[in-house]
């Protein structure tokens, strides 16, 4: 298991776990980061932060310190 | 079907995702053009508009053609009002905007919910829509962009997914119009049936039987329940569905979790089973242009680049030209055929004096900047419609947040280097009240596009060619008090929490002539209106200040009237920074109207009749460190009338409105002081 952060460009992963609170939390999941959806980290912005990732068929930016709270494992989900 | 509730009066609300389409459709649903932004937040506030489709049926379901003819066997004349709600992900209380959406469909109770769900992003739209129908609301789904689908090969089980979601979906096109007749005979048809969603999403057991014991108990929605359990009291619990509650997190460590994860299951399942021929990419275009946009070493170049361009044009010789044509219009050709009006009908010297001085060069200095706000306009609208604006918030969010802002922050700020007064309102997009109030705060530091004149003229005057050099460095000096002063409020004033930075990157599409116009109109019309109310009264009561004695007696002498001895009394002020004039006191009074009246006061009072004549006095009573100083205190004080009454009113605190009042002016002052004792030292 590692971090969202932790990802290279163009990587894939299964959410595990969300490791936040609050508000921060509650937008995530509303935002379909739940566990077992799959991400994909398109890019990082010039200076590194924030990252852009692939999810539910849209973009999404999270800064790095909150993509470092949420773990993921690398590879594609078997879609059930 | 027969379609009847209290006098054929229907009120339909309209909910779904930022970029989902949602105010276009409002604009063709009700024939008005509203702003349609590729900017989470757009709608910050409620918008109503009355519907200008009728019931009307069509023999068979699957007829899309538009209706043409008004008075067709099968149509019945109701009144229908939409309501534009904002923009939302899904209804947890976090946010202002879904703040106002909830709390519209809970307390308002309106006869039916439009939602609009993206069909090239079912995944995410589905989720608000699996909350909404929960609601105890009746909803219909209009299924937008189905054109784009189709178009990239994909189908879309209507039935299938209406069945799977237990709401009644209609497929749309909010752009080209199409499918709107179908949608709104339907949701008539759903509204006055009154008939409500059927359960889609369904949770374990013990969670299922504690949400349907809250709902018996509380007599509420089944989403109000569910949030009940998730432990979001949208409504004050009863002691029984508090112990229903605390029985069941006891069993469940993380409740809000799982429900999500359920809802997302769930829609995963419909789309697997809806959605055919569609394969899961990006959208390539959108990829090559983020490749540059947010490229590593290119993309902010790339950006400033692009800022330097429409700047260049808004501010250079093209906007410049622009405005002279209009400051022509208005000054030359309106002001003289005015002149000549009033002289005919016998008007004395004091009414003419009011009329051209006062209004027409008042209001007209201002107006004077029009085609250039303008142009500002059509360039950021453009930019936010074709998605570019969101990718700039994500270039440079990082920087921003080392001074307690977020990259959301960047394109208001970037406004106030045109006008203080949109750049304060753009500020609304914001995702907090915190990162609002602090965004307007700072935004008089942007040297406004009206102290440019003031700039010319004085730093001209005193710096002959090195006048260049030290324009940028005011504005450079702007940029860093700024930052100082983002670093201190939110360290101080404005504590607290910053918002989860949670940005969406939308598709760039290339938007339309007709939506950018229509963006930009409904920015430049809040100018305009401005210029008209308060600008005027302002210009009025300056004119009048100039030439009314204390005694009410008119005069011609400027030291005389009431802003002369008030500039002749503050003028002491001034006297350690370098300007202590009675003149330039009185200057920047006016300063406060317009930033530009500093220019036309200064050139009243030495009476001189243009600009080389102003620049050859300017040179003989300042010294260049006391001309250098007076621009920073320019550059720093108070922005004009116009852009206090817009920080007030999105500050929505008169508290907060004069601490910046206050604080602009002594920062203002304590800079020049500096600069003009520093300066001493050395020169």
């Amino acid at each position: 298991m590692l971090s969202l952060s932790a990802l290279r460009d163009g990587e894939k992963a299964v959410i595990v776990s969300i490791n936040t609170h609050g508000r921060l939390k509650r937008r995530l999941l509303d935002m379909g980061i739940v566990p077992g959806t799959e991400v994909t980290l398109v890019r990082r912005a010039p200076i590194g932060d924030p990252i852009e990732f692939y999810v539910l068929g849209y973009r999404l930016g999270l800064r790095k310190k909150d993509a470092e709270n949420i773990l993921c494992e690398q590879g594609s989900s078997v879609r059930e | 079907m027969y379609v009847n509730n209290r006098n054929n009066e229907f009120v339909f609300a309209l909910a779904g995702n930022p970029n989902s389409g949602k105010t276009t459709l409002f604009n063709e649903l009700t024939g008005s053009h509203y702003e349609v932004g590729n900017w989470a937040g757009v709608t910050v506030e409620r918008r109503e508009g009355v519907c200008k489709y009728v019931y009307h049926k069509h023999e068979s379901r699957l007829d899309t053609h538009e209706h043409t003819s008004v008075h067709k066997h099968g149509e019945i004349h109701n009144h229908i009002r939409i309501i534009d709600l904002p923009g939302i992900y899904s209804l947890s209380p976090y946010s202002a905007e879904e703040i106002i959406t909830r709390d519209y469909i809970m307390k308002e109770k309106p006869d039916l919910i439009l939602n609009i769900v993206d069909a090239t992003n079912l995944e995410r739209n589905l989720y608000l829509t699996t909350q909404l129908a929960h609601m105890g609301i009746p909803m219909v789904v209009a299924l937008n962009m189905m054109d784009a689908v189709e178009k990239s090969g994909g189908k879309i089980d209507r039935d299938k997914l209406e069945e799977m979601l237990g709401v009644r979906v209609v497929p749309i096109s909010a752009g080209k119009g199409t499918g709107i007749q179908d949608l709104v005979t339907e949701s008539l048809e759903i509204a006055s049936s009154g008939k409500l969603c059927g359960v889609n999403v369904t949770f374990p057991d013990d969670i299922e039987k504690a949400v349907s014991e809250i709902i018996r108990e509380e007599k509420t929605s089944r989403m109000c329940a569910v949030k009940l359990v998730e432990g979001e009291n949208w409504i004050e619990p009863s002691e029984e569905t508090k112990k229903i509650v605390s029985g069941l997190r006891s069993k469940y460590d993380d409740i809000s979790t799982l429900l999500a994860s359920r809802r997302f299951l769930y829609i995963r399942r419909i789309v697997k089973t809806v959605l055919t021929g569609m394969d899961d990419h990006l959208d390539e275009m959108t990829d090559n242009l983020d490749s540059l946009a947010a490229h590593k070493y290119l993309g902010i170049p790339l950006f400033i680049l692009l800022m330097f361009v429409i700047f260049q044009i808004t501010f250079g010789p093209f906007g410049t030209m622009l405005s002279d044509g209009v400051d022509y219009l208005i000054n030359g050709v309106f002001s003289s055929f005015v002149g000549r009006l009033l002289e005919f009908f016998g008007a004395g010297e004091f009414s003419r004096g009011l009329v051209l001085d006062g209004i027409i060069s008042g209001v007209g200095g201002v107006v004077t900047f029009f085609p250039q706000i303008m142009l500002l306009f059509l360039f950021l609208s453009f930019l936010e419609d074709s998605g570019y604006m969101a990718r700039t918030a994500f270039i440079m969010d990082k920087l921003f947040v080392k001074i307690g802002l977020s990259g959301k922050s960047f394109v208001p700020l970037l406004m106030g280097f045109g006008c203080t007064v949109p750049a304060a309102m753009a500020a609304r997009t914001l995702d907090s009240e915190k990162d609002r109030r602090l965004t307007v705060l700072l935004t008089p530091f942007m040297s406004c596009g009206a102290k440019m004149p003031v700039y010319v003229a004085i730093a001209g005057a005193v710096f002959a060619e090195k006048a260049g050099y030290v324009i940028f460095g005011l504005y450079m000096l702007g940029i860093l008090l700024a930052i100082i002063s983002g670093v201190i409020f939110s360290k101080t004033i404005l504590k607290g929490e910053a918002p989860p930075f949670i940005l969406e990157l939308p598709q760039y599409r290339m938007p339309t002539l007709k939506s950018t116009f229509h963006h930009m109109w409904e920015k430049v019309k809040d100018f305009l209106v401005r210029a008209g109310t308060v600008l005027l009264a302002a210009s009025i009561i300056i004119y009048l200040l100039q030439n009314l004695t204390f005694g009410l007696q008119v005069t011609n002498d400027e030291t005389k009237s009431i802003i002369g001895v008030i500039g002749k009394f503050i003028s002491p002020v001034f006297a350690p920074c370098g300007f202590g004039s009675p003149e330039a006191a009185i200057s920047l009074i006016s300063g406060f109207v317009a930033k530009e009246a500093v220019v036309s006061t200064m050139s009243i009072l030495y009476g001189a009749s243009d600009l080389s004549a102003l620049q050859a006095t300017l040179a003989s009573q300042l010294t260049p460190l006391a001309g250098l100083s007076f621009l920073v205190f320019v550059l720093l004080y108070v922005p004009c009338i116009a852009a206090v009454t817009a920080i007030r009113s999105e500050l929505k605190s008169v508290k907060l409105t004069v601490f910046s009042i206050v604080y602009q002016v002594c920062i203002a002052w304590l800079m020049s002081f500096l600069v003009y004792n520093i300066g001493s030292l050395f020169v």
